[in-house]
């Protein structure tokens, strides 16, 4: 196992359409890679994300051309640094799969295949995280 | 930005009656029409438009919680509402657990140079994530029972009742 290191980068949104809900599932399905024992927080301003957690990645509200602090602390840092900076360097994909004037509109192939295996390799570990903590049936 | 600005209040719902997700959306997609928000006309091609982007991925996004939504032409200024489902509908969400609570948002679509306009949908999301973070907040608009407790408590978030 690599040593727990702390890193820190500030990152551009550089799309856009700023973190709307599909960018932010891709942060999330970033994070989500790696163990909970890498801690992967977005800060802007006085506001602090968990990226595992959309809701909190949306409420960021990071438009374009925003900056944003990206920390991450423990075993998979490096790795999970060299994953969201690369997303966020690639403007989270919109410039190439956005066709039209509308950035949540994506061709339906490629996108599709994002939203599947998002959904099945999240799924588990979204129950996970809210199972213990959350007040919905 | 808060509710006040982009919630229409005759469009809220205590009660859904859908049962599906194709349901639901329509469902609150006329309680637009019905409050005046969008016009009778648009009513199919928004329905059709939330649906499509709801088949790029769902907009259920865990914690019993929906923000479907769409850009279309024809609104020329964020508009959107809030329904509350007791029973909860099965909306291909995240954490694969049925949706209790609904916030549709219609925006206009981005043009050049119009900036703070292409941003309303971002600022609407980061006000209502912001609030759904709140557990106390989640927890009582899902037990609202009227219209009037719902726009109760979009009011109180709105006046920093809620929310981090």
């Amino acid at each position: 196992m690599d040593a727990v290191e702390k890193l820190t980068k500030e990152l551009l949104v550089a799309n856009r359409a700023g973190i709307h809900l599909r960018v932010a599932s891709l942060i999330m399905q970033t994070a989500l890679q790696f163990g909970n024992d890498t801690e992967i927080t977005l800060r802007k301003g006085t506001y602090a994300a968990d990226c595992r957690s959309i809701l909190d990645i949306l409420s960021l509200g990071a438009s374009p051309n925003e900056t944003v602090i990206l920390e991450i602390n423990g075993a998979d840092s490096q790795k999970a640094m060299d994953a969201l900076c690369e997303l966020f360097a690639a403007k989270f994909y919109e410039d190439e799969i956005c066709k039209g004037e509308h950035s949540e509109e994506q061709p339906q192939e490629l996108t599709q295949e994002l939203t599947q295996e998002l959904t099945q390799e999240l799924t588990q570990e979204l129950i996970l995280e809210h199972s213990e903590s959350e007040d919905f049936p | 930005m808060k509710f006040a600005d982009f919630i229409l209040k005759d469009a809220v719902s205590a009660e859904l009656q859908a049962n599906n997700k194709p349901g639901v959306i329509r469902e609150m997609i006329q309680a637009l029409v019905n409050a005046g928000g969008i016009k009778k006309e648009d009513c199919e091609g928004i329905v059709n438009a939330i649906i499509k982007r709801e088949e790029l991925g769902s907009t259920g996004i865990g914690r019993g919680i929906a923000v479907p939504h769409t850009k279309h032409p024809n609104v020329e200024k964020i508009v959107g509402c809030v329904a509350v489902s007791s029973e909860g509908v099965d909306f291909e969400s995240l954490d694969c657990e049925k949706v209790f609570l609904y916030f549709l948002l219609i925006s206009p679509p981005d043009l050049p140079g119009e900036h703070l306009r292409a941003q309303e949908h971002l600022r609407a999301l980061e006000h209502i994530t912001r609030q759904l973070k709140d557990d106390t907040f989640c927890r009582f608009l899902k037990q609202a029972k009227t219209k009037e407790d719902i726009l109760m408590l979009l009011d109180e978030a709105d006046n920093n009742l809620f929310g981090k």
